[in-house]
């Protein structure tokens, strides 16, 4: 039992420190990279802002899969007992909402704008037996080339 | 229409809460949760028990051993006649039978199904009757106060509990269970050793041998094993010889010798 618990604290432990290390580490890009690609505008606006001079559009797209780590799984099952707002998988999906508008953006290079952004989220481990919290999200809309 | 560049704004959809500090609130959260409902299951059960007849004890003990005895246990003549003396003064309305098993740990328990089973590395510690009595007494009391019932329907209930919790919660409710447990168990013990002296009292004339037995269990440090369920061994002395005092209790009867 004692040899249980300390695999499981272990297992706690590594996931926070891990876990908390990378998600700084992407929160970082993740900004760094929307103050470079700022001046491309997304807009979620079926037509584009100026619709004369376009010469071509294309689908362009980003999808990410973000996995929860260990400690965040574990303290989202503990609020799961007593209710509540569960903040440990706010801050992946917002990471995961942002990494996919990042890398559509990236995906629509030279464009002058992208209309039309839809943002779809799904979990890809809904049936697994084990809870993994993985989290899928594509980001997708039409980039218009002047 | 102009289109206006910003920066998402950072603090609105994730949270300012420290996670470590949530973890830590729900964790105790939770264990103090699981003490509590340990400590009204217990309150539940040991009243029930208590207030059980005599008649439906019987039954329970037949159907346990009718359906969850083991076989492989081996009966002993002299082990059951010492039982069989000493169930004479404790009023126990079912007759308890003893089994022996062969093993190297020094141990010895009250069974669910109203059997007591020692070890054969613990029969060979033994120096003479009286205090292998004191161990069957020991034990006769833990099936008198019912703690073999109270025991077996608590890890009935915490089990099928723990049948529907992952892994992790396992964990988690055995560790609050062993915590909250151990001081159960302590006062469980003490009740059946007080017990146990009552019966050798009254079957052998007198508590000679519990004595050198206790002095025995100091000395040694397999005896330990014994009181995996009571930390505080000590305490557990002292209690005893203000039992045996207070009662005025013979400690000059005669010893008598294990027959093989």
């Amino acid at each position: 039992m004692l040899y249980n618990l300390i695999i499981f604290t272990t297992l706690l432990l590594v996931g926070y420190i891990t876990g908390t290390l990378l998600e700084k580490r992407h929160f970082k890009s993740i900004r760094d990279r929307e103050e470079q690609m700022l001046t491309l505008p997304t807009i979620m606006l079926k037509r584009p802002l100026d619709s004369k001079n376009i010469s071509t559009c294309r689908l362009v797209n980003g999808s990410v899969v973000i996995s929860i780590d260990y400690f965040k799984r574990f303290l989202a099952s503990l609020i799961n007992i007593f209710g509540g707002n569960i903040g440990a998988y706010e801050t992946l999906l917002d990471r995961a909402r942002r990494e996919a508008i990042l890398r559509m953006k990236e995906d629509a290079q030279n464009a002058s704008e992208i209309i039309n952004i839809r943002i779809e989220t799904s979990s890809i481990s809904k049936n697994s037996t084990k809870n993994v919290g993985t989290v899928e999200v594509l980001a997708y809309g039409t980039a218009i080339y002047r | 229409m102009k289109y206006n560049a910003k920066l998402p704004k950072e603090g609105i959809n994730t949270p300012k809460e420290n996670f470590l500090f949530s973890f830590f609130k729900l964790i105790i959260s939770l264990v103090l949760s699981i003490i509590v409902f340990y400590i009204i299951i217990t309150i539940i059960i040991n009243t029930t028990m208590n207030y059980l007849p005599n008649s439906y004890e019987k039954k329970l003990v037949n159907f346990i051993r009718k359906n969850l005895s083991k076989k492989e246990y081996k009966q002993n003549k002299y082990l059951q006649n010492i039982v069989d003396k000493m169930q004479k003064c404790s009023n126990i309305p079912y007759k308890v039978k003893i089994y022996t098993e062969d093993k190297d740990m020094i141990n010895a328990f009250a069974l669910p199904s109203g059997e007591i089973l020692v070890t054969s590395a613990l029969l060979a510690k033994m120096r003479n009757e009286n205090e292998l009595a004191f161990i069957v007494g020991h034990e006769l009391g833990h099936l008198k106060h019912r703690d073999n019932f109270k025991d077996f329907t608590k890890s009935l209930i915490f089990s099928s509990v723990s049948l529907f919790l992952g892994d992790e919660y396992r964990q988690i409710l055995s560790s609050a269970l062993n915590i909250t447990k151990s001081r159960y168990s302590q006062s469980q013990e003490l009740a059946a050793d007080k017990f146990g002296v009552d019966d050798v009292a009254c079957a052998y004339g007198g508590v000679n041998g519990v004595n050198q037995f206790f002095q025995n269990m100091k000395k040694k440090d397999s005896w330990r094993y014994i009181l995996a369920d009571h930390p505080d061994f000590k305490k557990r002395i002292e209690e005893m010889k203000r039992h045996i005092i207070a009662n005025k209790y013979n400690t000059k009867n005669t010893l008598l010798p294990i027959k093989n």
